[in-house]
C-alpha cells in the first residue's frame, strides 16, 4: 500500500515481533502540554470491547460444577480468579465477572447471530431482506463519548470474519461484525493493520500537507452531497432511501474531516505503518491491541471493538500445542481431551488480553493510568459451544471506569439476566441513562 | 368449490394464452399420479396434523400450483437431491420420483402468471467491481483488498444488491481510495511514494516462475512508479541470521526492472563472514545496509521488478550435501534468501512524468496553440465522466468537474487533471449503479421504459444503458466499453439479437476471465483456501506454496472449461488438469518438471473433474483429517443444487478417536452416528457421497489405506437413489451421468450472479427454460449466459415489494409480457 510521504527518515520505528510499543516513546508521543492530555478534573472514559466465540468451560458440561474453569467467585479479599482468567490476577482491583448472564437474542442461530447480536441484545429479523438488527452498545457509547475524536469508534478483528461454519443461511450479516451503526448498517470489522493504521493516522506528514488533503477531501464530499441528490430526483422512493442512508455516511465523515483538522496532531509523532497482517497469530492480534492500545494514547478514539477471533474459524493453535482446529473441536462432546485443550486456548486468549491490560496499567492519564479510566468488556456470546448456547455467558469487565465500577467481585444477579442489563448498566456509567437497551429488564446492582 | 373452478377456468386459459395451444389433459393421468406419489410418501410427515419441517402438503391442491410455487419449487429441489423422503422413510425408485418432478416443473413452468422478475435496489460497486472498473479505466493495477474493506458475502458472491451498504469505514477509504488512483494514474513527480511488497509465506524455491533462467529464489512485483526519476531499492532481509552460514560463499544479488539488470553485487565469501563473525549484530546490520536504498532510474508507470540470486553452479561451493542437526538455530540455510520482501521509495529528483498507458488513456488532449487549456481539460474531463459514469455525457456533467480542474491548475495543468480524476471517481454516477422507475425516466436514460400496458405496478423494462451496465458487471466486472456504451447510446442494445451479439463478443474478450475468480471460484467456495491449516505433523509436505498451487491448478482448469465455451458440465468430467512440479509431485503424477504451470492429461479418471482437485479436497477437510460430511455437504449444494439444511444446534459431532479403543476408520465412525434415526435422516444422503471420495486425503493425495486405523479404505457405498457406487470415478458417473442437474445449478448461482439478488420461486421457470436451450448446444458458457440475458428476470426490473398495509395487485392473472420467456 502506498503511503505519500515527503520525509522518509523523520519516522520513528517501531521494531520486533508485532509492535512492541516502547512506553517512554508513547509518553513522548504525547506531551503533556498539549490540548490533548488528560486534564484531571474530568478524566474520558475509555471503552473497549473484546470479543472471543465459542464461549468458555463453564459449569455446564456434562461434568458440572467441577469442569467450570472460567467462574471467579467471592468479592474483596476473598475474590479468587478463575484458570483462565488467571492472568488477570495484578488487576483483580480492577475486576469485575458476572454470573448468571443470557442472551436470548443469539439462541437458535448456532454461531449465525453471536457476534452482532453480543452487544444488541437484539434478535435479527431472519425475513428481512437486507440487514435487520439494532444499534449496537458500542456505538451508542460512541455516539456519547466518542464525538470529540477522529474515530467515533474503531472496529477491528485480527483475521477475516467471513468464515464459512459461521454464515447462517444466505446472508452473512450476523456473523462478521459486532457493530451496527443503526438497524441496516453493519460495519466492517478491519483486519489489516496497515489498513487500521490508515484509518487512526490518515495521511500526510506536515501540517501544510494534513491540511490540503482535508481541503480536497472536503471538496469531495461536497461533490458525493451534490450529485447524490441530484441522482436521488429520478429514483423511485426505496432507492432515494437508500441513497439517504449513503448520505448520512456522507455527513458523519465529513464531521470527523472537520474535528480532525480543528485538532493539532503535528504534536504526535507517528510509528512506522505496520506492512500487514502477520503470519504469526499471536503476533496479529497483539498488533491489534497494540494499535487500539495507540489510539486511546493518542485520543484517536475512545471506544473500540475488537474480535479477537473469529466465529468459527478454523484457525489451529500449535503455538501452544493444540493442533486441532478451533471450531471443531469447540465441539467438544464433553470429552475430557477436548475440554482441556479448550480450556488451553481460552486461557491463551485471556493472556493476549491481560497483556493489553497490563500495558494500559503503566499509561499516565491525568491523575492516574488509562486502565483507571477505562472499562473494557471481554468475553463470548456463547457459553457452551457443544450446545451453541446462549447461558450462562462468560463475562468480566476490566477497569476503573472512572471510579464507577467497584471491581474485585463477582457479580450474580442470582437468576437468568440478559446480558443486556449489563449494557444499560454500562450506559449508566457513563451518565447515558436509557430505559432498555435490547431486551434489557433492569440495571446490574453493586456494579 | 366456486374459487376452485373460478382457478381452474383461469388455469385453463393462462394455459392457452401463455403457449398458443393447449396443453394435454393434466387433470388427468399426469396429475393423479403425481398425487398418488405425494400421498405415499409425503403427506404421511407433512400434513396439517404433523407439520413436519412446518410443511402441510395435504392441503395444497395440484391443480393450481402456482399459487404455492415457492413451496413446490423447495420441494423438487429436495426431491433431484434425494434429501426427501429421508432414508428413514420409504423411499420412492428413481423413476418415480422423476415423473413427479417432471410433471410438476411442467406445471409451474406453464401457469406462471406472476412476477417475471424481482426487484434490484440501488446497489454501490463492490470493492473488487471498483478496482476493476478504476484500472480499466485509468490503466493502473489496484488491489482490491488493499483500499476497500471487505464485503458481506451472500451465498460466496460479493455482489448482492442488499448486502453492499455503505459504512464511514468503506467511505472513508474510498474516497483515499479514488485520490490514491489519480495520483498513480497520472503521475507526480513531487509527491514521495514508499511501498512494501512481501513476499508469500513459504520456502525459498529453487527458481521462481517468470524470472529468468539460471537465477536463483528471489520475488518479483509490478510497481506503479508515479514519475521519472531516481527510486531506491530496499531488500529488507537476506536471511544472514545468527550463525551465518549463508555468508560461507559469495552470491550475487541482482535486480531486474522489466527483465533489465539495474544492479548486482555481490554478497558473502571471506569478508563478509568475517565482518559478521567479529561484529555480530552491527556487522550483519553493516552487510545488509549494501542493499538498502540501492538507486535506480526508471521511467514513470507499471514495471516490473524482480530481485533475485545468480544461481551457481553447485561444484563452485563445498557445501555439505545434506542438512545438519543444529541447523535449527541458522533456519538450515546454506544461502542466503529473500525472507520479509522489498520495499520501494521514490521518487528522488524526479525529472518529470514521461507517458505512460495510464496518461495515454487519460489525457486525450494535450493544451498547446490550437488547443486553449479549458478546451483540453473540459475533453479530458468529458471522456474519463463518459466511461465512468456509463452513459453519455452532458455539458453539465463537464461544468460540475471544472472547479476541481481550476483547484489543482494552481499547481499546473497535470494536477489539474489529477483533482478530475478523483473527482470523477467520487461521483455516485460511478459508485452506484441504478435503475430507473417508470414515473421518473433518469437522465440520459436510452428509451424510457414502457410498462406492462396491462397496469401500473407490473414489471418494466431496463433502458438500453441501464442492460449495458447490468451486462458489463456481469461479464466483466466492470463498467462497459466504448462500443458496448455506442450501442447502448443509440438505443440499439435492447433488441435481443444485438444484447445477444454483445454478450458473445463480450465473453470472447480477455476481459470475461474476471468470471473465473468472482462467479466460479465463489461459488464453489474455493476462495478462502487459506481458512484451511493442515497439522504439520501430519501433513509435513504440505505448505503455504503447495495451497497457493492448488489454487492456480482450479483456476487455470475452470478457466480452461468456461473461457474455451466447452461444455460446462466437463467441469465434472474432463480429463485435464494443470500442474508445476511441486503439485505433481504431491498427487504422485510423474514426469512434470519445473514450477511453471502447463496443462496435463491425467491417465486416473478417478481425478477427472472438480472432485478429483487438491482445491476441493482441501477445502471439505479439517486440519487433522478428512470430512466425508462437508465433502457430501459440497457436491450436494454446489454441484447439485441441493444443498441439506444445516445441523441442529446441540449435535454431537465428535469423531474423535475413544481412548481404550482399537482406531477405527472414519467411515465406521460415521456409520456409528448414523445408526440414531435423528442423524440419519439427513446424514444418510450426506455421508456416501463424502464416504465415496475418502481414497482422497485431507490434503488431497490419493491413499488406499487409512493410516490412523491402519486399515483400507472402503470408497463403496449406496447412494440415496439404489445406485452402488465404489470410489469417486462412479460416483462422478451416478450423480452426473446426466449433465442436466449440474447445469441447472451452475445456472441457477450464475444467474443470481449476474442479478445481483438472491432467486425466487418465480424465476425457476426461466432458469430451466435457459437449461433446456442451452441443451440444444451442448450446454457452453456461451448458450448458458445467451440465455440468461434473454430472460425478463434480466433484462426487466420489478416494482420493490409492496410496504405492509399497502395493497398492491402484482397481476397475477395477466398474460405474461408479450417478450415471451423464449422457448
Amino acid at each position: 500500500m502506498f503511503l505519500p510521504k515527503r520525509h522518509l527518515s523523520r519516522r520513528t520505528v517501531l521494531k520486533g515481533a508485532g509492535i512492541t510499543l516502547a512506553l517512554p516513546l508513547l509518553d513522548a508521543m504525547v506531551p503533556a502540554a498539549t490540548a490533548l492530555a488528560q486534564t484531571a478534573a474530568a478524566p474520558t472514559m475509555r471503552m473497549g470491547f473484546f470479543y472471543i466465540p465459542h464461549g468458555a468451560i463453564m459449569g455446564n458440561t456434562s461434568h458440572g460444577p467441577e469442569m467450570d474453569k472460567w467462574t471467579p467467585s467471592g468479592a474483596g479479599a476473598d475474590f479468587k480468579l478463575s484458570p483462565i482468567l488467571k492472568s488477570l490476577e495484578p488487576y483483580k482491583k480492577y475486576v469485575s465477572s458476572f454470573g448468571n448472564l443470557q442472551n436470548q437474542a443469539m439462541v437458535g442461530g448456532v454461531h449465525g447471530f453471536a457476534p452482532a447480536t453480543w452487544l444488541s441484545g437484539h434478535r435479527p429479523d431472519k425475513g428481512s431482506v437486507g440487514a435487520s438488527m439494532s444499534t449496537t452498545l458500542d456505538q451508542v457509547v460512541a455516539q456519547h463519548i466518542g464525538q470529540n475524536t477522529t474515530l467515533p469508534s474503531l472496529e477491528v478483528s485480527s483475521e477475516t470474519t467471513q468464515q464459512a461454519a459461521a454464515c447462517s443461511g444466505s446472508a452473512c450479516f450476523y456473523n462478521t461484525t459486532l457493530s451496527f451503526r443503526d438497524a441496516h448498517s453493519p460495519l466492517p470489522m478491519e483486519f489489516n493493520p496497515r489498513k487500521v493504521f490508515a484509518m487512526l493516522f490518515g495521511e500526510g506528514d506536515t501540517l501544510e500537507e494534513r491540511a490540503a488533503i482535508q481541503d480536497q477531501t472536503r471538496s469531495l464530499l461536497d461533490r458525493i452531497t451534490g450529485n447524490t441528490r441530484a441522482l436521488q430526483r429520478d429514483l423511485g422512493a426505496n432507492d432515494r432511501r437508500v441513497l439517504d442512508a449513503y448520505l448520512e455516511t456522507v455527513r458523519e465523515i465529513e464531521r470527523r474531516v472537520n474535528l480532525a483538522s480543528s485538532r493539532d496532531l503535528s504534536m504526535i509523532t507517528v510509528p512506522e505503518a505496520p506492512m500487514g497482517e502477520l503470519n504469526a497469530f499471536g503476533d496479529q492480534v497483539d498488533l491489534m491491541f497494540d494499535l487500539i492500545a495507540l489510539a486511546y494514547q493518542a485520543d484517536l478514539t475512545r471506544v473500540a471493538s475488537y474480535i479477537m477471533v473469529a466465529e468459527g474459524t478454523n484457525r489451529t493453535y500449535n503455538h501452544i500445542g493444540v493442533s486441532d482446529s478451533f471450531h471443531p473441536v469447540s465441539h467438544h462432546a464433553n470429552e475430557i481431551g477436548r475440554l482441556e485443550k479448550l480450556v488451553k486456548i481460552q486461557t491463551w486468549h485471556v493472556e493476549r488480553f491481560a497483556a493489553f491490560v497490563k500495558k494500559l496499567a503503566a499509561v499516565k492519564d491525568g491523575d492516574g493510568t488509562l486502565l483507571d479510566h477505562s472499562m473494557f468488556l471481554y468475553g463470548s456470546n456463547m457459553s457452551n459451544s457443544d450446545k451453541h448456547n446462549g447461558y450462562p455467558l462468560p463475562t468480566v469487565l476490566v477497569g476503573g471506569g472512572n471510579g464507577k465500577l467497584r471491581g474485585s467481585q463477582h457479580i450474580d444477579p442470582g437468576q437468568p439476566t440478559p446480558i443486556a442489563n449489563l449494557h444499560l448498566t454500562i450506559l449508566d456509567r457513563i451518565n447515558a441513562r436509557q430505559e432498555q437497551f435490547g431486551d434489557s429488564t433492569g440495571l446490574i446492582a453493586n456494579m | 368449490m366456486k374459487r376452485a373452478l373460478c382457478i381452474l377456468a383461469v388455469v385453463a386459459v393462462l394455459t392457452t394464452g401463455a403457449t398458443g395451444q393447449v396443453r394435454p389433459d393434466t387433470a388427468g393421468g399426469e396429475q393423479a399420479q403425481a398425487k398418488k406419489t405425494l400421498d405415499t410418501y409425503c403427506v404421511g410427515c407433512h400434513n396439517s396434523r404433523v407439520k413436519a419441517g412446518e410443511l402441510a402438503l395435504d392441503t395444497l391442491s395440484l391443480d393450481a400450483v402456482h399459487q404455492n410455487s415457492d413451496v413446490w419449487e423447495k420441494a423438487i429441489r429436495k426431491l433431484r437431491g434425494r434429501l426427501m423422503p429421508p432414508p428413514t422413510s420409504r423411499q420412492p425408485d428413481q423413476r418415480e420420483i422423476d415423473a413427479f418432478v417432471t410433471w410438476m416443473e411442467a406445471q409451474l413452468d406453464l401457469t406462471s402468471g406472476g412476477p417475471v422478475t424481482g426487484h434490484v435496489p440501488a446497489q454501490r460497486l463492490s470493492r473488487t467491481e471498483f478496482a476493476t472498473s478504476v484500472n480499466d479505466l485509468l490503466g493502473i493495477e489496484l488491489d482490491a483488498t488493499q483500499i476497500l474493506p471487505a464485503e458481506i458475502e451472500v451465498n460466496g458472491f460479493e455482489n448482492i444488491a442488499t448486502a453492499l451498504t455503505v459504512s464511514p469505514a468503506f467511505l472513508d477509504q474510498y474516497v483515499a481510495g479514488a485520490r490514491l488512483a489519480a495520483k498513480l494514474a497520472v503521475g507526480d513527480p513531487t509527491k514521495m511514494t514508499s511501498a512494501t511488497y512481501l513476499l508469500p509465506p513459504s520456502e525459498q524455491p529453487d527458481h521462481v516462475d517468470g524470472l529468468p533462467l539460471g537465477t536463483r529464489g528471489g520475488m518479483k512485483f509490478r510497481h506503479n512508479f508515479p514519475a521519472d526519476g531516481e527510486y531506491r531499492i530496499t531488500i529488507l532481509d537476506l536471511g544472514i541470521d545468527l550463525y551465518s552460514r549463508v555468508l560461507d560463499t559469495r552470491h550475487r544479488v541482482v535486480i531486474l526492472v522489466d527483465g533489465r539488470e539495474v544492479f548486482r553485487s555481490e554478497l558473502g565469501g571471506t569478508d563478509d563472514l568475517r565482518t559478521v563473525d567479529r561484529k555480530g549484530a552491527p556487522g550483519r546490520a553493516e552487510v545488509t545496509s549494501r542493499f538498502a536504498n540501492l538507486p535506480v532510474q526508471v521511467k514513470a508507470g507499471i514495471h516490473d521488478v524482480a530481485v533475485t540470486f545468480i544461481e551457481r553452479a553447485r561444484v563452485q561451493s563445498d557445501e555439505f550435501v545434506g542438512f545438519l542437526p543444529g541447523d535449527e538455530f541458522s533456519r538450515g540455510d546454506r544461502e542466503p534468501r529473500l525472507v520479509s520482501g522489498v520495499k520501494v521509495d521514490g521518487p528522488f529528483n524526479s525529472t518529470g512524468v514521461s507517458d505512460t498507458p495510464s496518461r495515454r488513456k487519460i489525457f486525450v488532449c494535450r493544451p498547446d496553440s490550437k488547443t486553449p487549456e479549458r478546451t483540453c481539460a473540459r475533453r479530458i474531463a468529458g471522456n474519463l465522466a463518459r466511461g465512468a459514469f456509463r452513459r453519455p455525457i452532458t455539458e453539465q456533467d463537464v461544468d460540475g468537474l471544472m472547479p476541481f480542474f481550476n483547484k489543482g491548475r494552481e499547481s499546473s495543468f497535470d494536477a489539474g487533471v489529477e483533482q478530475l480524476v478523483a473527482a470523477v471517481l467520487v461521483s455516485p454516477e460511478f459508485l452506484y449503479r441504478t435503475i430507473h422507475t417508470p414515473a421518473a425516466p433518469s437522465t440520459g436514460a436510452i428509451r424510457p421504459a414502457t410498462t406492462n400496458p396491462a397496469g401500473g405496478s407490473a414489471a418494466y423494462a431496463l433502458t438500453d444503458l441501464e442492460l449495458a451496465s447490468r451486462l458489463s458487471f456481469f461479464l466483466w466486472s466492470q463498467g462497459p466499453d466504448e462500443t458496448l456504451l455506442a450501442i447502448a447510446a443509440s438505443g440499439k442494445l435492447s433488441a435481443l439479437p444485438a444484447l445477444q451479439a454483445q454478450a458473445q463478443r463480450m465473453l470472447k474478450d480477455p476481459r470475461a476471465s474476471r468470471l473465473v475468480r468472482n462467479f466460479a471460484i465463489r461459488a464453489l467456495d474455493l476462495d478462502k483456501l487459506n481458512q484451511v491449516a493442515p497439522d504439520p505433523n501430519l501433513f509435513p509436505t504440505f505448505s503455504d506454496a503447495l495451497r497457493r498451487d492448488m489454487s492456480t491448478e482450479v483456476e487455470s482448469f475452470i478457466s480452461s472449461i468456461l473461457l474455451e465455451d466447452r461444455d460446462v458440465g466437463d467441469l465434472l468430467t474432463a480429463d485435464h488438469t494443470f500442474l508445476n512440479d511441486r503439485l505433481a509431485k504431491h498427487y504422485g503424477i510423474p514426469s512434470v518438471y519445473g514450477p511453471q504451470f502447463r496443462r496435463v492429461t491425467l491417465d486416473d479418471p478417478r481425478r477427472w473433474g472438480l472432485m478429483g482437485k487438491g482445491a476441493v479436497l482441501l477445502r471439505t477437510s479439517y486440519g487433522d483429517r478428512t470430512s466425508p460430511v462437508l465433502r457430501g455437504a459440497w457436491v450436494l449444494g454446489k454441484l447439485m443444487g441441493t444443498p441439506p439444511t444445516p445441523p441442529p444446534p446441540d449435535v454431537d459431532t465428535d469423531l474423535s478417536q475413544p481412548k481404550g479403543e482399537a482406531p477405527k476408520t472414519l467411515r465406521a465412525r460415521l456409520e456409528q452416528h448414523r445408526s440414531k434415526a435423528g442423524c440419519n435422516q439427513c446424514h444418510g444422503v450426506i455421508d456416501p457421497i463424502g464416504l465415496a471420495l475418502e481414497n482422497f486425503d485431507a490434503v488431497g493425495r490419493w491413499r488406499d489405506v487409512d493410516q490412523e486405523a491402519k486399515a483400507p479404505i472402503d470408497a463403496r457405498t449406496v447412494l440415496p437413489n439404489g445406485s452402488r457406487v465404489n470410489g469417486p470415478a462412479e460416483l462422478r458417473d451416478a450423480l452426473f451421468g446426466g449433465r442436466d442437474l449440474f447445469v441447472r445449478a451452475f445456472t441457477e448461482k450464475l444467474m443470481m450472479y449476474a442479478l445481483g439478488r438472491e432467486l425466487q420461486a418465480y424465476d425457476m421457470p426461466q432458469v430451466r427454460a435457459v437449461v433446456r436451450r442451452a441443451a440444444a448446444q451442448d450446454h457452453r458458457l456461451s448458450a448458458i449466459v445467451s440465455g440468461i440475458v434473454s430472460t425478463d428476470a434480466f433484462r426487466m426490473q420489478a416494482p420493490p415489494a409492496p410496504q405492509p398495509g399497502v395493497q398492491v395487485a402484482m397481476g397475477r392473472l395477466k398474460a405474461a409480457p408479450t417478450t415471451g420467456k423464449g422457448d
